[in-house]
C-alpha cells in the first residue's frame, strides 16, 4: 500500500501536559499512575474488602489533573460555554492545534476542504452529562424520595433542597448545551479550525484509535483526503465505568499494571488525548514536511464466533496482523518492537503472546506497553501506543515497559524480550507494530516504519528555570512584611515596591520555599526559579553588560529569540572551527545587545572578555558593525590557530598559577579570570609539565580544545596580518563606559589609542579579575553576561562576599527565549521595570475546567419533620403535642438558619433599565434621543457596576466591615439589561475571604476589614507629558466614549504620553460610575495612542485595592491611568485614584479586548448618526464585508440594525448578505439625505419613508443606491443578470414611490471584482 | 557519618546562603540539575573535598581527566562512589 506519513503529533496523558513530555516520561521509565484525588473520586466509593457494585477496590489510575487550562479566548469560544462543555471538547481542539501547529500547518495554507478529523471516543459518561443527568434526574429522584421517606416535608421544602441541590451540580443551559453533545469532539475541531473534510468519532472501545487511523489511512489512500487529523479520546472517570470492569475482574487489585508479569492481576484506568497528523507519504516528502515515521500496514478484524464476547480469540487477534503485514512492504524480521495491547490480565496476556507467535514464529523483538506507565487509556489507548511506536522509530530509542519483574512463562525460550531501561535502536529500518483488542473482539495492527536515520535528543529539562511553559508569580512591596501578606494572601501578581519576588511554578511548595526565603530577607538570584531583594542592587548599582568570548562548547539556541524579534539568526551558530566561533559569538552578541536595547535595557558599564571585547566595542559604538565584518573577512583562514600551542585552565589564583610555571620556557598565563581560575597557555610540552604541578598540588587542571596563542607572547609571531588591519580600523571614541580588559582602565578616547590597545589586545594578558574588581569600585553590582559562557562565574568568584548579581542571557541546552525571560526576571527584582507581559502569561481569557464530579454539598437547610401523631389520643392532646413539636422543631431550624446565614448568603434580583434608570446611559449602541426601543440602545450593565453587585453580596457575610480589597476578577459575560435580566447572587466564606458570585455572570473573591489602611501612591509620573489629542469636553461630545451623562466624569485630562494618562474624576451618580471612569481613561488612551484597532471592552481586572470610604456624588478624584501592556488583542493597564493627595483606591490588571477595527468601522461606531461603513463609487454605495472581521460585523449588526431587522435576519436564510444590504441601503439612502442637507441620522431611522433606494447582494458585497425618483441597481458575474436585474427594480419602482416610470435611466456600469454592477437613476 | 552524609555537609557549606534546607542530597542527586551548582562552585566543592579526605584519594586528577559533559551529568552517587573505592584501596 501508498504509506501515510505522520507529520505531528499532540498529546495530553498523566503527567505529561504535551507529546514531548510525554516521550520523556516513556524513555525515562517514569510511573504516572497514582491515587485519583477526593475531586476526581470520591473517597466513599473505595473498600477492597466489600464487593458490592457500588465498591471498588483500587484508587489508583493515570488521571491527567483535577482540572486543566484551557485558553478560550485563543479559539473564541466565551468563557462560560467552555466551562459548561464536556472538558473533552475543548481540551482535543486544544492538542488538534497543537498537532497542526507541530505538523508545521498552523499558519501555512493547505486545501481545508480536503482536511478531516477522526477520533475515537467511547459512549462513556462523561463529566458534562453527568452534570446534566445530575441536574435533570438525580434532582428529581432526590425530591421523590424525600417525599417518600421524610413524612410531613412540604413541597416547598423539597422545592428548595431540590433548587439547591441542582445549582450545586453546576451550570447547565441553552449557551452551554452544545457542549454536550459527545461527536462535538470532533466536529469543533473542524469547526474551529476550519476543516471542510468529514468530522466525526468512532467506537470501536480500546481499538477506536487504531480504527479511527484506519480509517484515516483509507480516506488519503484514496484520495478523498490530503490531511487527517486522526487518534482517541478518553477524558473522564466515573465510578460506574471503574466498577464495571471491578466487577469483571480485570481491574487491578495490587494497584499496578504489569503487562506480561507473572503476576500480572489486571488494569488500572487512564485517560487522556492522543493525536497524530497524517498525509500521503509523497505529499509529506514534495511539501518536505517533516516525517516522523510512516505507517506501513493497517489491518481490523472481529474474533467472529468466540468463547464469550470478553474473552480474546487468538484466531481474531492474529487476522488483524496478518492484514497489516499483507501489503505493507516490510521483512517481517525487521521488526524491532512491539507495542503491545498489553492489559496485564492473565487471559489477555497470554492471548496476545500466542498471537504474536503466531504471526511472526520465531523472530521476537522488544515488547511492551505504554499501559505499564499510564493505564488503559480506553479509546485513547491505541493513539497513545501509536505515538509511542512512531517516536521510538523516529529517535531510534526502544523503550522501556515498566513492572514486569517476572515475565510470563510462555515468553521463555522465545526471542521476545520486555527491556526494562531505553535502548539505542541504531538499526538502518527500523520496524515497529503496535497492537489494539477491544472490548467484543475488535482487533486493530498498525505497522509502523522510519523514514530517515534516528533523530537525536535531549531529554527536555524538568527545572521549572528552563521551561517557558510555567506560571508565573511577579510580586513587589514596600517591605518584606508587605509581600509576606500578599504571599498569604494568595496572590501571584501586582503591587509596587521596591521589594520584590518572582517565582517559576508557584506550586504551594514552591511558594513556601520562596516564603522562607522571603521571611529571612535572604536575596536569591534564580536558583531553582526563585528571584528575590529586599531592594534591588540598582537602586544605588550600576548595570554591567559582559560580552563574552570563544569558549570549550557554543550552540546557542536563538530560533526562538529570532522569531519573536523578528531578526534573523546569526550565522554560525553551530560552527566548525575556532574562526567560524568566533564570528558566531560576536554575531550573537551583536543580536542579543539589538534586542536588550530594543526591550529598553541600556548599560551602565560595559566590557568583554577576549574576542568579545570586540562585541563590547560594537556596542559602545567605538567600532562599527562593518569594520568587524571586514576585519574577520581580511583574516587570512587558519590564522588565529596556532599549532603546538595550547591553553590549560587551572582551577587556582594567579600566584599558585605563577609557582607552576617557574622556570618553564614557551608558557604564560594569559587570562587571569578569577581567583580560581586562570588559563595558561603555552607549548604542549610545558602545559604538561605546569599541568601535572598544579594536579600534584591538588589543583584541578584541564586542557581545552583548541588551539590558539591569544593574549600570550606566543600569539605574537601570528599576530602580523591582525595587527595591521587593527592600525586601519575606523573607531571612536565609546558613547558609554567601556572598559579595557588589558588596561582595567577605561578605553581611552582618541582614535590611535584606541587602535593601539586593540592591537596590544591580542598579545597581552587578559586581566579579567583585576577588571571585575574595577567596575565594581566604579558602582557595577549587576552584571549580565549578553551571551553564553562562563562570565558570571568568573563574576561571583571574584567579588564573592560583595553585593551582586551575576547572570546570563542565555544558558546552556535552554531556548534563548527561557533565558530572556528569566533574565527580565532578575533584572525586575533588581529594581528595573521591564515589559514582563512579553515573557510570562497574561491573564487571559483562560478558563480552568475541572475534570471531576464531586458529590454535591447541600448546606444551609435542614428538613424539619413533623413526627406522626398517634390518632387514638383526644383532640386536646394532639393539638398540645402538635404544638410542641413544631416549636421543638423550630428552635433548630432557626439555629442552623442563624448560623448558615454566617456562612452563605443568598438572594435574588431582576435588572432592567426600570430597576436601575442610570443605565440609559450606559448602552453600547446609543440612538437618537428618544428612540422607543431601548432594546436596540443594548443597555449593559458595567462591569464595574458588577463589582458593587458582588462586594454588596459579600457585604452581607461581613456587617460591620469594610471591602478593602478585590481580588480573581472573572468576568463570564455581560448583563444585558434588555429584556430585563433576572440574577442570582451568593457569597460564601473562603479563609480570609469571601467568595461572592453573580451566577453565570461574574466571580471574585473580596476581602473585608474593620477599617482602611493607608497606602502611598506608587504610580510614576509621565515620561513625557504632552497635552491630550482631545479634551475632556470634547470626550463625550465627539463620542469617544459612548457614555451618557450619569457615567461621564471625566473633567479634565492633564496631559498623557506612551506610558498612560492623567487626568481628574468628577464622581458621576451611575452606579459604579467612579471606577468605570478610570476604565474610560485606559480606553481614551488605546484611542489616542493606536491607528487601528481602536474599540475595546473590559473583560477583566487583577484587584482593586481600597484606602478609604467611597467619594460621595459631585467629589473629584485625580487619577493615574498607567498602561502595562498592548498587544493586537488586549490592552492592560494600572490606576490609581486619589484625593486631597491621599491615596483612595489602586487597580491593578484592568484588562480591556481589543477588537480589530479598521478606521471606517470606528468612525461609525464612534458617530453613526454623522458617518457610513461603505464606499461611494460612481453615484453607488458599496460595503464589501472582507475587510471587517467577525466581531465587528456582529457590532456592525447591532449598530445598523434594529431589533426587527435583527429578528428578519435570524430568520433569513442569507443571513450575512442581509445584513450587507441592510448596511449598504442605509448608508446610500443617509448619504443621499445628507447631500440633500438634512441633519444627523442614526442607521436605525434609516431608510426613510420618503427616499427611494435599491439593493443588491452577492457573494460578501453588497451595493445600493438611492435618490428621490426610481432607482434601480444589479450585482453579478454576469453582466446581462446584473442589468436586468437592476431593470426590474427600477421598473418596480424601487421601496417606497410610484410605480410609474417617468423616464429613461441613466446608466452606470462598474467592475468589482468579478462581478459587475449596473445602476440605474 | 557515611561518605553521603560527608558529601552533604560539603556542599551545604559550598552552597552556604543558597542552600535550601528542603534539599534530600541522595545518590542519584545531579550537581547540575538537582543542585543546580555552578561550575565555579564545583571547583569550590572539589578542594573541600580533597581537604575533607586529604591524602587517600586523588579527587582532583580523577576530574581533570573527564570532558565537559561528563562532568555536568556527574551524580553525587559518582562521587561517592570514586571516594568510597579509593579509600578502600589505600587501606
Amino acid at each position: 500500500m501508498g504509506e501515510i506519513a505522520v507529520i505531528g503529533v499532540g498529546a495530553l496523558f498523566p503527567q505529561a501536559p504535551d507529546a514531548a513530555a510525554f516521550w520523556d516520561n516513556i524513555v525515562s521509565g517514569r510511573d504516572c499512575i497514582a491515587e485519583l484525588p477526593d475531586s476526581r473520586s470520591d473517597p466513599r466509593f473505595y473498600d477492597p474488602s466489600s464487593d458490592r457494585i457500588d465498591r471498588i477496590p483500587t484508587r489508583r489510575g493515570g488521571f491527567v489533573g483535577e482540572a486543566v487550562r484551557f485558553d478560550a479566548g485563543a479559539f473564541g469560544i466565551m468563557p462560560v460555554a467552555a466551562k459548561g462543555a464536556e472538558p473533552d471538547q475543548m481540551l482535543a481542539l486544544q492538542i488538534a492545534a497543537k498537532t497542526l501547529k507541530d505538523a508545521g500547518y498552523r499558519d501555512r495554507d493547505f486545501n481545508r476542504e480536503r482536511a478531516a478529523v477522526i477520533l475515537g471516543r467511547g459512549g462513556y459518561l462523561t463529566p458534562g452529562m453527568l452534570r446534566l443527568h445530575r441536574k435533570v434526574k438525580v434532582a428529581e429522584q432526590l425530591a421523590s424520595v424525600l417525599r417518600d421517606v421524610v413524612p410531613g416535608v412540604s413541597e416547598k421544602q423539597i422545592a428548595e433542597v431540590q433548587e439547591r441541590f441542582s445549582e450545586g451540580a453546576g451550570h447547565v443551559g441553552p449557551d452551554t448545551a452544545i457542549g454536550l453533545v459527545p461527536n462535538l469532539v470532533a466536529s469543533r475541531i473542524a469547526n474551529r479550525l476550519d476543516f471542510q473534510g468529514p468530522a466525526y468519532t468512532v467506537d470501536a472501545a480500546c481499538a477506536s484509535a487504531l480504527i479511527a487511523v484506519e480509517h484515516a489511512v483509507r480516506e488519503l489512500q484514496s484520495g478523498r483526503c490530503d490531511l487527517v487529523l486522526a487518534g482517541g479520546v478518553h477524558l473522564t472517570h466515573e465510578e460506574g465505568f471503574w466498577s464495571v470492569f471491578a466487577q469483571l475482574g480485570a481491574l487491578s487489585r495490587t494497584g499496578m499494571m504489569r503487562p506480561f508479569d507473572q503476576r500480572a492481576d489486571g488494569l488500572l484506568i487512564g485517560e487522556g488525548i492522543g493525536m497524530l497528523a497524517l498525509k500521503r507519504r509523497e505529499d509529506a516528502e514534495r511539501d518536505s514536511d517533516r516525517i516522523y515515521a510512516c505507517i506501513a500496514g493497517v489491518g481490523s478484524s472481529s474474533d467472529g464466533r468466540a468463547a464469550s464476547v470478553m474473552v480474546p480469540r487468538v484466531a481474531g487477534q492474529v487476522l488483524a496482523l496478518e492484514r497489516a503485514w499483507a501489503h505493507a512492504g516490510v521483512d517481517r524480521d525487521k521488526l524491532g518492537l512491539v507495542e503491545a495491547h498489553g492489559t496485564g490480565t492473565a487471559a489477555g496476556d497470554r492471548a496476545e503472546i500466542e498471537t504474536l507467535k503466531a504471526v511472526f514464529g520465531d523472530h521476537g523483538a522488544a515488547l511492551g506497553s505504554v499501559k505499564s506507565m499510564i493505564g488503559h487509556t480506553m479509546p485513547a489507548a491505541g493513539a497513545a501506543g501509536l505515538i509511542k511506536a512512531v517516536l521510538a522509530v523516529y529517535y531510534g530509542v526502544i523503550p522501556p515497559s515498566l513492572h514486569c519483574d517476572q515475565p510470563n512463562e510462555l515468553l521463555e525460550g522465545t526471542a521476545w524480550r520486555v527491556p526494562s531501561k531505553a535502548e539505542p535502536w541504531q538499526a538502518a529500518e527500523r520496524v515497529a507494530g503496535v497492537n489494539a483488542f477491544g472490548f467484543g473482539g475488535i482487533n486493530a495492527h498498525v505497522v509502523v516504519r522510519s523514514a530517515a536515520e534516528p533523530v537525536p535528543r535531549t531529554p527536555r529539562s524538568r527545572r521549572p528555570s528552563d521551561r517557558a511553559d510555567v506560571e508565573v508569580l511577579i510580586l513587589a512591596a514596600h517591605s518584606p512584611e508587605e509581600l509576606l501578606e500578599a504571599i498569604d494572601r494568595g496572590q501571584t501578581r501586582g503591587g509596587s515596591g521596591p521589594c520584590r519576588l518572582a517565582v517559576l511554578d508557584p506550586t504551594p511548595a514552591r511558594v513556601k520555599m520562596a516564603r522562607e526565603i522571603v521571611e529571612r530577607w535572604k536575596p536569591r538570584a534564580g536558583r531553582k526559579g526563585i528571584w528575590f531583594r529586599p531592594k534591588g542592587l540598582l537602586d544605588q548599582g550600576k548595570l554591567v553588560f559582559l560580552f563574552p568570548g570563544i569558549e570549550a562548547s557554543f550552540a546557542p539556541d536563538v530560533d526562538g529569540l529570532a522569531e519573536r524579534f523578528e531578526r534573523p539568526v546569526p550565522d554560525y551558530m553551530r560552527p566548525a572551527d575556532l574562526e567560524e566561533t568566533g564570528r558566531g559569538v560576536i554575531g550573537l552578541g551583536r543580536m542579543l545587545v539589538g534586542i536588550l536595547r530594543e526591550l529598553g535595557l541600556h548599560p551602565d558599564l560595559v566590557a568583554g572578555h577576549s574576542i568579545g571585547e570586540w562585541t563590547a566595542m560594537i556596542a559602545a559604538g567605538v567600532l562599527d558593525e562593518s569594520e568587524v565584518d571586514g576585519f574577520l573577512d581580511s583574516v587570512p583562514v587558519g590564522d588565529l590557530q596556532v599549532a603546538g600551542v595550547q591553553f590549560a585552565a587551572a582551577g587556582c589564583g594567579v600566584a599558585q598559577a605563577r609557582e607552576a610555571i617557574e622556570g618553564l620556557e614557551n608558557i604564560a598565563i594569559s587570562h587571569d579570570n578569577c581567583p580560581h581560575q586562570v588559563l595558561l597557555c603555552g607549548h604542549d610540552a610545558s602545559i604538561e609539565v605546569a599541568r601535572s604541578r598544579l594536579v600534584k598540588a591538588g589543583v584541578m587542571c584541564q586542557v581545552l580544545p583548541f588551539r590558539s596563542g591569544f593574549h600570550s607572547p606566543l600569539f605574537q609571531a601570528s599576530v602580523g596580518a591582525h595587527t595591521s588591519l587593527l592600525g586601519k580600523m575606523a573607531v571612536k571614541a565609546a558613547d558609554l563606559p567601556l572598559y579595557s580588559a588589558t588596561t582595567t582602565d577605561l578605553f581611552p578616547t582618541e582614535p590611535d589609542a584606541i587602535r593601539a590597545l586593540a592591537q596590544e589586545h591580542l598579545v597581552a594578558p587578559l586581566r579579567w579579575r583585576e577588571l571585575l574588581l574595577r567596575q565594581y569600585a566604579d558602582g557595577g553590582r549587576v552584571f549580565v553576561q549578553v551571551g553564553t559562557g562562563s562570565l558570571p562565574n568568573f563574576v561571583r568568584d571574584t567579588l564573592a562576599g560583595k553585593p551582586h548579581v551575576a547572570l546570563s542571557l542565555l544558558n546552556p541546552r535552554q531556548d534563548g527565549l527561557v533565558g530572556l525571560r528569566n533574565l527580565m526576571l532578575a533584572l525586575f527584582v533588581e529594581g528595573v521595570d521591564l515589559p514582563l507581559e512579553l515573557f510570562v502569561p497574561t491573564p487571559s481569557l483562560s478558563v480552568t475546567l475541572p475534570l471531576g464530579t464531586p458529590l454535591v454539598r447541600v448546606e444551609g437547610i435542614t428538613l424539619g419533620t413533623a413526627a406522626p401523631i398517634d390518632e387514638d389520643l383526644p383532640e386536646e392532646l394532639r393539638d398540645a403535642m402538635r404544638r410542641t413539636l413544631a416549636s421543638l422543631n423550630a428552635g433548630p431550624t432557626q439555629v442552623m438558619a442563624a448560623l448558615s446565614s454566617r456562612r452563605t448568603a443568598l438572594d435574588r434580583m431582576t435588572l432592567s433599565v426600570e430597576a436601575v434608570p442610570a443605565l440609559v446611559d450606559h448602552c453600547f449602541f446609543p440612538q437618537p434621543p428618544g428612540w422607543p426601543l431601548i432594546s436596540d440602545s443594548h443597555p449593559v450593565v458595567p462591569m464595574t457596576m458588577t463589582l458593587e453587585l458582588l462586594m454588596d453580596i459579600a457585604s452581607q457575610l461581613a456587617p460591620d466591615q469594610v471591602v478593602v480589597e478585590l481580588a480573581d476578577v472573572e468576568l463570564l459575560r455581560w448583563l444585558s439589561v434588555f429584556p430585563p435580566l433576572k440574577i442570582e447572587r451568593r457569597a460564601r466564606r473562603d479563609g480570609a475571604w469571601i467568595r461572592a458570585e453573580v451566577v453565570g455572570y461574574a466571580s471574585a473573591r473580596v476581602r473585608f476589614a474593620p477599617s482602611y489602611s493607608t497606602a502611598q501612591a506608587s504610580l510614576p509620573a509621565l515620561v513625557d507629558p504632552r497635552p491630550p489629542p482631545a479634551t475632556a469636553e470634547r470626550l463625550y461630545a465627539d463620542r469617544w466614549m459612548f457614555h451618557g451623562p450619569q457615567y461621564q466624569g471625566v473633567t479634565d485630562i492633564s496631559a498623557w504620553d506612551s506610558s498612560g494618562v492623567d487626568g481628574r474624576i468628577t464622581v458621576p451618580s451611575g452606579p459604579g460610575a467612579l471606577l468605570d471612569n478610570a476604565g474610560q481613561l485606559l480606553g481614551y488612551w488605546l484611542i489616542a495612542a493606536s491607528d487601528e484597532d481602536k474599540l475595546a471592552m473590559p473583560k477583566g481586572l487583577e484587584s482593586v485595592r481600597f484606602f478609604g470610604p467611597a467619594p460621595q456624588v459631585g467629589a473629584e478624584l485625580d487619577c493615574r491611568l498607567r498602561v502595562t501592556h498592548t498587544d493586537e488583542r488586549t490592552i492592560v493597564g494600572d490606576a490609581e485614584l486619589t484625593r486631597d493627595g491621599k491615596l483612595w483606591c489602586r487597580i491593578t490588571g484592568w484588562a480591556d479586548h481589543r477588537f480589530k477595527t479598521g478606521p471606517k468601522v470606528w468612525e461609525v461606531m464612534r458617530l453613526p448618526h454623522t458617518s457610513v461603513v461603505s464606499e461611494r463609487q460612481d453615484g453607488f454605495w458599496i460595503f464589501d464585508d472582507q475587510a471587517v472581521r467577525a466581531p465587528s460585523r456582529d457590532w456592525l449588526a447591532r449598530r445598523y440594525l434594529s431589533t426587527a431587522e435583527r429578528e428578519q435576519m435570524s430568520k433569513s436564510r442569507t443571513p450575512r448578505q442581509f445584513l450587507n444590504g441592510r448596511i449598504a441601503v442605509k448608508d446610500a439612502t443617509r448619504s443621499w439625505a445628507w447631500q440633500q442637507g438634512e441633519g444627523p441620522i442614526f442607521p436605525v431611522e434609516a431608510p426613510r419613508e420618503s427616499t427611494r433606494w435599491a439593493v443588491a447582494a452577492s457573494g460578501k458585497v453588497a451595493v445600493a443606491i438611492a435618490g428621490d425618483g426610481p432607482v434601480g441597481i444589479g450585482l453579478d458575474p454576469d453582466p446581462d443578470h446584473a442589468l436586468a436585474a437592476a431593470q426590474a427594480g427600477y421598473e418596480a419602482g424601487s421601496g417606497g414611490g410610484s410605480r410609474t416610470v417617468v423616464r429613461q435611466p441613466i446608466v452606470t456600469r462598474a467592475t468589482l471584482g468579478d462581478l459587475t454592477v449596473v445602476a440605474l437613476r | 557519618m557515611t561518605t553521603l552524609e560527608a558529601l552533604a555537609e560539603l556542599l551545604q557549606d559550598v552552597l552556604a546562603d543558597d542552600w535550601d534546607p528542603s534539599t534530600v542530597v541522595q545518590m542519584d542527586t545531579s550537581f547540575a540539575d538537582d543542585l543546580e551548582l555552578e561550575s565555579i562552585e564545583f571547583v569550590v566543592l572539589a578542594e573541600r573535598i580533597q581537604e575533607r579526605f586529604g591524602a587517600d584519594i586523588d579527587f582532583v586528577t580523577w576530574i581533570s581527566g573527564m570532558d565537559l559533559d561528563g562532568i555536568i551529568g556527574l551524580t553525587v552517587g559518582e562521587v561517592v562512589g570514586f571516594i568510597d573505592a579509593e579509600r578502600a584501596r589505600a587501606s
